[in-house]
């Protein structure tokens, strides 16, 4: 016996194993047509190709066979990668010793972010305001006046089930939080951090509003027309920035502002100005995303 | 152990997929697909990193110092940031098609719509 079909006949083995103990049917389904491929196998490898062609022809083999054979390629393409801690990326490499001095930003991951691959970011910053505006049309589009009034009814009678300990510490929470949110996008180009992470911790202050039973005081604190504009005006202003630099005769997103003093918190050139635009943009689109379902949640209580 | 890391991003990835395909509730393949997702998290930073490298955080370390690779991060950033919206607007496309058709099940949404 071969060691190939000695694995075979394990691998059968186990599967089988596999198939009788997996409970939910449907993904017993998809156990069970491994199980066929398995013994496909089986057959070949005893050199019956007869019986492994009628095995692998019965029940469906296109799924589970495209999946090994997707993780039989990952896998081999993962054996090409350099080994773990070897890295050699001339790319990185260069940039450990430039990017200090050419952008003056002490968190390296910002100027790659928004500088030397500025052009991911900006279509990123799409990507974020597409899905943002999809949410809102999709989760918006079968509302009408009566129900959004049931709502808010449910909504001023959730806020008294919400008990007082939880309302005061989502109170005594929001203040922290639309600071550290705003330092952490201001210090984006010095330590770890950015418009992305602000933004959503920013998001998360109005959240907050919304946890502390607040729904009403959440729709206040977060209008819908100043979402939207938020989410707008901060892509547009990544746009505007990355546009900025043609003005003055150099590429787009090319860096024209004064890189000032390393360190200094208005420093790195147009990198702060970066951040407070996806800043704005990140605060304004996950808070309306997460308050067009929270308009959703409400909607449904009401109903049931 | 050379390759551990890679074949852990291979492994999410494997199972994410089989979670998406077998998936009977719409919530459940949003959240497989994260998990999907977080391979590549796994294998962008796995490339990137060198043994004995700081963070690429120059605020209080040495200008001279080996840092693991910037380009990877800011790229799974990137991924993490798509990652969100995509789950965002999948889970909308979830709402929706439970108001609809009344179900979160995938195959059954396939067999109304025949």
């Amino acid at each position: 016996m071969t060691a190939l079909q000695a694995l075979a006949l394990v691998l059968v083995a186990i599967g089988g194993g596999a198939v009788v103990f997996t409970r939910d049917p449907s993904r017993q389904a998809v156990v069970a047509s491994l199980f066929g491929v398995l013994l496909a196998v089986l057959f070949f490898l005893f050199q019956a190709p007869d019986v492994a062609l009628s095995q692998s022809t019965v029940g469906t083999v296109a799924l589970p066979l495209m999946i090994l054979l997707a993780l039989a390629g990952l896998v081999w393409a993962v054996t090409e990668l350099p080994a773990f801690g070897h890295y050699s990326g001339v790319y990185g490499l260069t940039l450990e010793h430039v990017a200090l001095g050419q952008r003056r930003a002490t968190d390296i991951v910002s100027p790659v972010t928004f500088d030397y691959r500025g052009v991911d970011t900006l279509g990123e910053e799409f990507i974020l305001f597409a899905a943002a505006v999809g949410c809102a049309i999709l989760l918006r589009s079968q509302r009408d006046e009566e129900v959004t009034e049931a709502a808010s009814e449910r909504a001023a009678a959730r806020a008294e089930e919400v008990r007082r300990p939880v309302r005061a510490l989502a109170a005594v929470l929001v203040a922290p939080a639309v600071v550290l949110g705003a330092y952490i996008v201001a210090h984006g180009h010095l330590t770890p951090g950015g418009g992305f992470q602000g933004g959503v911790i920013l998001a998360s202050a109005t959240v907050l509003v919304y946890a502390g039973g607040q729904a009403v005081a959440f729709r206040r604190v977060s209008p819908e027309p100043v979402l939207e504009l938020a989410d707008g005006v901060g892509a547009a202003g990544f746009a505007l920035v990355a546009i900025g630099g043609l003005m003055f005769g150099l590429a787009a997103l090319h860096n024209f502002l004064p890189l000032g003093t390393q360190s200094q918190l208005l420093s790195a050139g147009m990198l702060p100005l970066l951040n407070l635009s996806v800043g704005i943009e990140v605060a304004g689109a996950v808070t309306l995303i997460i308050s067009e379902f929270v308009d959703q949640t409400l909607l449904r209580s009401r109903r049931r | 152990m050379n390759l551990f890391p890679f074949l852990v991003a291979v492994w999410l990835a494997a199972v994410g997929l089989y979670g998406v395909v077998t998936s009977r509730h719409f919530v459940h393949l949003v959240i497989s697909l994260s998990v999907m997702q977080a391979s590549t998290y796994v294998l962008l930073l796995a490339v990137g990193y060198r043994t004995g490298a700081k963070a690429p955080v120059f605020a209080d370390i040495p200008a001279r110092s080996r840092i693991v690779d910037p380009v990877v991060q800011a790229l799974t950033l990137t991924d993490v940031v798509v990652e969100a919206t995509v789950s965002a607007l999948l889970l909308a496309l979830a709402v929706q098609a439970h108001k609809r058709f009344g179900t979160v099940d995938p195959d059954e949404l396939g067999a109304l719509r025949g």
